[in-house]
């Protein structure tokens, strides 16, 4: 039994690879913009920043604390 | 130091990218400063956090705007390992900067035909991410294994078919990973409960960065 579904979950996996479009033709499928250079970090102005977070840097949002959160309420 | 980076990334939501993420920090935050960066626009990584009373081990931030591997280096060098929790898209760019930008990428994958289907673009990601980020390794972590499941019991061989390293050290299924969520800390700090998880936080820790 256990050999038969290894057996199976084998041939789909080599099936479904099968039919996955050919390396060589992948790249092309893909965005352009994936073939670009990284951006280049968002100046700080531009950055969406909430007002109270103490960052490290524009883009990185000090996240990681409760009452930093935006107020949500949960109808009960 | 720079920091080590490590991606937990996959293609398909609910492989277990957040808990990997969220118990990976914290065990490697026991070994150094760890932060946790959430770049999945569900936030996961953020709400988990926010769940505990007590300060998750590790710090999880939010990543906004255009990043790169520099500045990710530059903004985090206080950090000894930075974690990047990943969207549900390998595609995305928040996903594929991560791939650039990483030195360990972690792939959880579920012991289900489905999930391994929705994972096999995964290797050519990686082998077009490593001619720009020749660093990069990338392994599949078994994720939610049951042991007297057949399924799980196939996933070894099926794994092979993806040319990508699968780990020994694999997480099982269980409340423990579920509790830690709901209570916002790691297993680390679930005593007792969380014993059997910890050991395999542990094990996948030694065996990637031994």
């Amino acid at each position: 039994m256990s050999s038969n579904v290894k057996d199976k979950l084998t041939a789909s996996v080599r099936r479904a690879k099968a039919a996955q479009p050919p390396a060589a033709t992948a790249p092309a499928a893909k965005p352009a913009s994936r073939r670009r250079a990284p951006a280049k970090p968002a100046p700080a102005a531009s950055a969406p920043t909430p007002p109270a977070a103490p960052q490290r840097s524009a883009n990185f949002v000090e996240d990681s604390h409760r009452e930093l959160f935006p107020k949500r309420v949960w109808p009960d | 130091m720079a920091a080590q980076v490590i991606a937990v990334l996959n293609q398909k939501g609910g492989a277990g990218k957040t808990t990997l993420a969220m118990n990976l920090a914290a065990g490697l935050a026991r070994r150094g400063e760890t932060v946790v960066i959430d770049l999945d626009p569900q936030r996961s990584a953020c709400q988990w956090a926010a769940q505990g009373t007590v300060p998750f081990p590790a710090t999880v931030k939010q990543l906004t705007g255009a990043w790169d591997a520099r500045s990710l280096h530059q903004g985090f060098r206080a950090y000894r390992h930075v974690v990047l929790d990943c969207p549900p898209a390998v595609d995305s760019p928040a996903s594929q900067q991560a791939l650039r930008a990483c030195d360990l990428a972690l792939i959880p994958v579920l012991p289900s035909p489905v999930d391994l289907w929705a994972s096999l673009r995964l290797p050519q990601e990686v082998a077009e991410a490593g001619r720009v980020n020749p660093r990069l390794r990338a392994y599949l972590v078994l994720n939610q294994l049951e042991p007297k499941s057949a399924l799980s019991a196939a996933m070894h061989e099926a794994l092979a078919e993806f040319g990508l390293p699968v780990l020994r050290a694999c997480l099982r299924r269980r409340a423990a990973y579920r509790t830690a969520a709901l209570e916002g800390v790691s297993v680390y700090e679930l005593g007792r409960r969380g014993l059997e998880a910890v050991a395999e936080i542990e094990a996948l820790i030694e065996e990637v960065f031994a």
